[in-house]
């Protein structure tokens, strides 16, 4: 079954419909989760006030920067394994767009710490010291790809630089219970289940959706254009020789 | 727009960031896609020609 999945005329009949779909229905719910978030739900004062309405789009950045590490390392491992070179290209395509979100959570991460805990980074914080590590890997893996010489040892060297990063994203999650952190521990996935008042939840799980959705969208764009890259690049080299 | 508290220039500032990070993967995404379709189409409708 996977095997029909990862032919790149499927995939490009596949994605443009449903590339355009996931944009829509990802503008939507973000959309309608920063309404909530910014006009809707009450200010929590144990929270710190309205500073809390950052969660709304800080903590769909941090679902998304741990989830896409985890594609990425998935993708590696189905390429390493079976040699799919679907695998590959979503790897490539979800590399950059992770460095993204990554980015975006660091970022909304620090503008809230300053007016909560009174700093914008600490450097001997297990939880922010982890994502910076996996902003670094992401980083990584673009460059160790572009410094190789042929598109086999690029896939290989990446792959293997995302496997064994892929031990940071349970760190990341657990540094909170772990080590000593400034950051709050786990609200939302925990071993009890959600601990956050529903007026609270429901719009961040719809954002966190809305995040996904459009990462989803923008990975398989991105997915498109290095199956049309590698073709430009076959055809190119026929026309060389021929 | 919606009033917050002393901390709403940080708020503001955060979904400002957010809102030019995700607009600019998008137009990025966007702009790689046309340009690899654009050559794409050029290179075929050139093999084309010369088989022909």
């Amino acid at each position: 079954m996977w095997s029909a999945f990862a032919n790149p005329h499927k995939f490009l009949k596949f994605s443009a419909v449903a590339a355009p779909l996931f944009y829509g229905a990802g503008a939507l719910c973000i959309l309608w989760g920063l309404w909530q978030g910014l006009w809707i739900v009450p200010k929590d004062e144990y929270q710190g006030g309205d500073i809390m309405r950052v969660m709304f789009i800080h903590v769909p950045a941090a679902w998304l920067a741990m989830a896409s590490y985890s594609a990425l390392a998935v993708a590696s491992f189905v390429w390493f394994i079976w040699r799919h070179e679907l695998a590959d290209i979503a790897a490539k395509a979800i590399a950059p767009l992770g460095a993204v979100w990554t980015a975006l959570c660091l970022a909304t991460g620090a503008i809230w710490g300053k007016p909560t805990w009174g700093t914008w980074w600490q450097w001997d914080d297990a939880r922010m010291m982890s994502v910076l590590f996996l902003l670094f890997l992401f980083l990584g893996y673009m460059a160790l790809r572009a410094s190789m010489d042929s598109r086999q040892k690029a896939a290989r060297a990446g792959a293997i630089l995302a496997m064994v990063g892929a031990i940071n994203v349970p760190l990341i999650k657990f540094s909170v219970d772990l080590f000593t952190s400034l950051h709050q521990p786990a609200s939302v996935i925990t071993a009890d289940g959600p601990k956050m008042a529903a007026v609270y939840l429901t719009p961040l799980l719809i954002s966190g959706l809305g995040h996904g959705l459009l990462f989803g969208g923008l990975v398989m764009t991105h997915m498109r254009t290095e199956i049309r890259q590698r073709r430009i690049a076959r055809l190119t080299a026929q026309a060389l020789e021929g | 727009m919606p009033e917050f508290d002393k901390n709403a220039a940080y708020i503001w500032a955060c979904y400002l960031i957010g809102a030019l990070m995700i607009a600019g993967a998008c137009l990025q995404a966007w702009l790689a896609a046309r340009a690899a379709k654009k050559r794409l189409d050029a290179l075929v409708a050139n093999d084309e020609d010369l088989r022909t």
